[in-house]
């Protein structure tokens, strides 16, 4: 028991290498400006991070199974649109809505556009068999410009300052912002169904080799399905985040998004061929980026060079986990 | 041009190892090992599974640059530090995988990374890659289709292709690493004459292979690897077949197949009209329980086909009688369902996760088993992976180590446990023992043999006749997608076999 408990220990850890970094950032910040190292200052870290880690999570089966999306930005975007415009009827002139119900119906609608979305992503990549990189730039695509169409050439769509939806991003609960309990709650929801259930097994077993956990008997196709399925939800919710932060929906919020989200998801150590990875490591990814964000800030660095850093940060985090790889004289 | 090295005097050392010791983390690979192969000489290297084989090979290839100990090329000394020293040393290994690029012309392999320049040293020149293929091709005596791409050709000849372009540069020692394992027979007698051919012009082969019979017909010495040490190098007239295999074991080898158990009465499969358009035309056979039924048959047969077709992994669904019952098995899942198991004749490729550990692997088919509402409790997996892992005795017995890092042996009965686990009652076993050493060949034999006593049926394809013969109750001989004829398995022997596999003599 022992045994088996230290190796996975160390196997675990092993794809945390971004850790220590991660730490060391903190701690020079925090010596440069200790202003960094405030309750304030790294709530205000996790609130910003909220997106990234709802979306990461989905992401993260995605690619543990093998599979790719590049799709959740615009899944987001449709996402916040759609639930704006549904919570926005309760605002108009002949009110025929109460608020709360409107912002209710427009989570929902938020969800289903997600799954759906998802789905159809999934159903491309299984039954057509297109490659899921390309399957979802073609999404990708036709989704933004869905946003685009539906906000009638980039409308955006304006909530009041004191709409219910806002409470999503404003809030407290017990003193703590909404946005990091979402995040919370998604990370512990995400980790517990990787771990403890079929479908995360599952999961594994696909990016590791898709074609013998057909012959094993697994349905391939719909865990597949499911797994962007999950994501386009995850991808909603996190649309949802976004607009009620800004309390204004746009046909470019989440420009980006997409790439930040996988950005984590590689950096908590998932590759891109899938078959190992957890939500642990995504999780520290998506802290990693939030903190470099931050950091930068406290540094007075010039924002320019925000992506020099975040790309470094990729490399380097991939590139020494392959190079300790190589030297154990793995294959 | 195409030659092996200048004057190399007959019977002289080419490649002298001295005590080659590898380590890898937490085990010895090879200690201490020497090893040395003459021009003019086929030096077969045998061992089991994990005996070093490999490892050596590696470092003669400079894939492992890490080992102790001496490497003399014509006696100077020479360090084996990547494979480049091995490409510029003419140190030429053909590896069970062949690594050929598909989709290229046989000329355009042959010559690969040895291209002409074309006109002012910009490109290829086209022309002479053919012109000069075609010599290499000549004087090897190989007829070969230049302008076909390698992925059209059969094994033995893509096996051709890739000796061409060992030959095509300067080659003193050529390794060939199980050359037959996936070689029809026609083919290995093919190859044999051309390594025949290439030790006359003085080149020294090292010939590794699990096939013990055949070392007879090729080799002139051998030496036998047992845990990364070498027990000695003979002259092959020296030893019997019995002396090398008690040598790799380090004992008598039982009698490799265990007696057949009687056959129940109870139908468990029944194939009516199998088909498979262009590959199997109208099988149709029935399974008892306790039953082993063997198919033989060429390459091409349609033996491995009516496993994928019984499995729902054939091109459409098919219907067959499952314990009286009739089914449309349409996917692999359907075929679980209703108790069939396949062991994979890829198991890296399709039975196993390799990057997952063992216990993942064990429970894959059967975690439907071990919950309720898709939760799965991880120690109720470890508990019951520790289990199965006892029952087949595999080892390590660490259900958390990747499945990869074990041996070829261990990794089947994995496979094999995997399917155990899901309670199914016929297995249907394709080329079980494929790229396994006598000893642990003899552990699967059991295995099949104890699985059938225990009321299964099991249906085995193989191209070991031997392997068929000894374990089948029944032999169905399949030409050409249909059934040829069915021979009693105490009856059978290979020669018989052979013909029917080929279309002669076939009366019954």
């Amino acid at each position: 028991m022992r045994e088996r408990l230290s190796g996975s220990l160390y196997r675990q850890l092993r794809s945390y290498l971004i850790l220590p970094l991660l730490l060391l950032m903190c701690v020079v910040t925090w010596l440069l400006n200790p202003r960094f190292a405030t309750i304030g200052n790294f709530s205000n870290i996790l609130v910003q991070a909220a997106p990234a880690a709802v979306g990461a999570c989905g992401m993260t089966f995605v690619m543990i199974a093998g599979g790719f999306d590049l799709s959740v930005g615009a899944i987001a975007a449709m996402a916040g649109m759609v639930a704006a415009s549904i919570a926005g009827l309760a605002y108009r002139q002949a009110n025929p809505w109460p608020e709360q119900a409107a912002a209710l119906a427009g989570v929902a609608a938020t969800l289903l556009v997600g799954c759906s979305l998802g789905w159809v992503n999934g159903l491309l990549i299984t039954r057509i068999r297109i490659n899921p990189f390309v399957t979802t730039l073609g999404t990708m695509l036709m989704v933004r410009s869905l946003v685009e169409i539906y906000s009638r050439g980039g409308k955006p769509i304006t909530l009041p300052n004191d709409a219910a939806l806002g409470t999503l991003a404003w809030g407290r609960t017990l003193g703590v912002p909404n946005p990091i309990w979402l995040s919370v709650v998604a990370v512990l929801v995400a980790a517990a169904a990787l771990r403890w259930t079929r479908f995360g097994y599952y999961c594994y077993a696909l990016g590791g080799n898709e074609r013998t956990a057909w012959l094993s008997g697994i349905g391939t196709h719909a865990v597949k399905t499911a797994t962007y399925v999950l994501t386009g939800a995850a991808a909603g919710l996190a649309g949802l985040v976004i607009l009620s932060r800004a309390m204004q929906a746009q046909s470019t919020a989440a420009k980006g998004y997409e790439l930040d989200v996988i950005a984590a998801v590689i950096i908590g150590g998932t590759p891109l061929g899938g078959g190992t990875g957890s939500i642990f490591g995504t999780f520290v990814g998506v802290l990693t980026l939030a903190v470099i964000n931050n950091l930068l800030v406290f540094l007075k660095v010039d924002p320019s060079w925000q992506d020099m850093v975040k790309g470094a940060i990729i490399v380097g985090a991939v590139g020494i986990d392959s190079l300790s790889r190589a030297r154990r004289g793995g294959s | 041009m195409a030659h092996t090295h200048p004057n190399p005097v007959p019977g002289s050392p080419v490649l002298r190892l001295t005590g080659i010791t590898k380590d890898f983390p937490g085990t010895r690979a090879l200690d201490g090992v020497d090893f040395e192969v003459a021009s003019g000489e086929i030096h077969a290297l045998v061992g089991e599974n994990g005996a070093g084989k490999s490892t050596l090979m590696n470092v003669i290839g400079g894939i492992y640059p890490g080992y102790t100990g001496q490497v003399e090329l014509q006696g100077s000394r020479a360090r084996m530090s990547g494979p480049r020293d091995a490409d510029r040393l003419g140190l030429r290994v053909i590896h069970q995988e062949l690594s050929l690029v598909p989709r290229m012309t046989v000329a355009e392999n042959i010559m690969l990374g040895q291209e002409p320049a074309g006109r002012w040293r910009i490109g290829v020149d086209r022309v002479k890659v053919r012109e000069r293929a075609q010599l290499i091709l000549a004087d090897l005596g190989f007829a070969l289709p230049l302008d076909q791409p390698v992925e059209q050709l059969g094994t033995g000849q893509q096996q051709l292709v890739e000796i061409a372009h060992a030959f095509a540069r300067e080659m003193r020692v050529l390794v060939l690493d199980e050359p037959t394992a996936a070689l029809p027979q026609a083919d290995v007698g093919r190859l044999f004459g051309v390594l025949r051919d290439l030790r006359a012009r003085g080149l020294a082969i090292i010939y590794i292979s699990h096939r013990l019979a055949e070392l007879p017909h090729i080799a002139d010495r051998v030496t036998v690897l047992r845990d990364g040490r070498s027990l000695g190098t003979y002259a092959m007239t020296d030893l019997s077949m019995g002396d090398v295999s008690r040598l790799m074991l380090g004992r008598d080898l039982q009698d490799a197949f265990p007696p057949r158990g009687p056959v129940g009465t109870e139908v468990l499969l029944s194939v009516r009209d199998l088909q498979w358009p262009g590959r199997i035309d109208g099988v149709s056979f029935e399974l008892h329980a306790g039953e082993v039924l063997g198919l033989a048959g060429l390459i091409g047969a349609g033996r491995t086909e009516v496993l994928r077709c019984l499995f729902g992994a054939g091109p459409k669904p098919c219907r067959i009688g499952v314990l009286g019952q009739e089914v449309l098995v349409g996917s692999p899942r359907d075929a679980a369902r209703r108790g069939l198991a396949l062991i994979p004749e890829d198991r890296r490729g399709q039975g196993l996760v390799l990057c997952r550990p063992v216990a993942e692997n064990v429970v894959l088919a059967s975690l439907r088993r071990l919950g309720r509402w898709g939760l799965v409790r991880r120690q109720q997996v470890f508990e019951r992976a520790r289990e199965l892992m006892v029952r087949f005795a595999v080892s390590p017995a660490d259900p958390d180590t990747p499945v990869g890092n074990l041996s070829g042996g261990n990794q089947q009965k994995v496979v094999v446990a995997k399917w155990v686990a899901t309670q199914p009652r016929v297995f249907l076993f394709d080329e079980p023992t494929r790229g396994l050493d006598v000893g642990t060949k003899a552990e699967i034999y059991r295995l099949i043999a104890e699985l059938a006593a225990a009321g299964h049926g099991v249906l085995i394809v193989s191209s070991e006749l031997p392997e068929v013969i000894g374990l089948a109750h029944r032999i169905l001989v399949l030409r050409e997608g249909r059934v040829a004829a069915e021979v009693p398995g105490e009856r059978a022997d290979e020669d018989q076999l052979l013909r029917l596999s080929a279309g002669e003599g076939a009366s019954q």
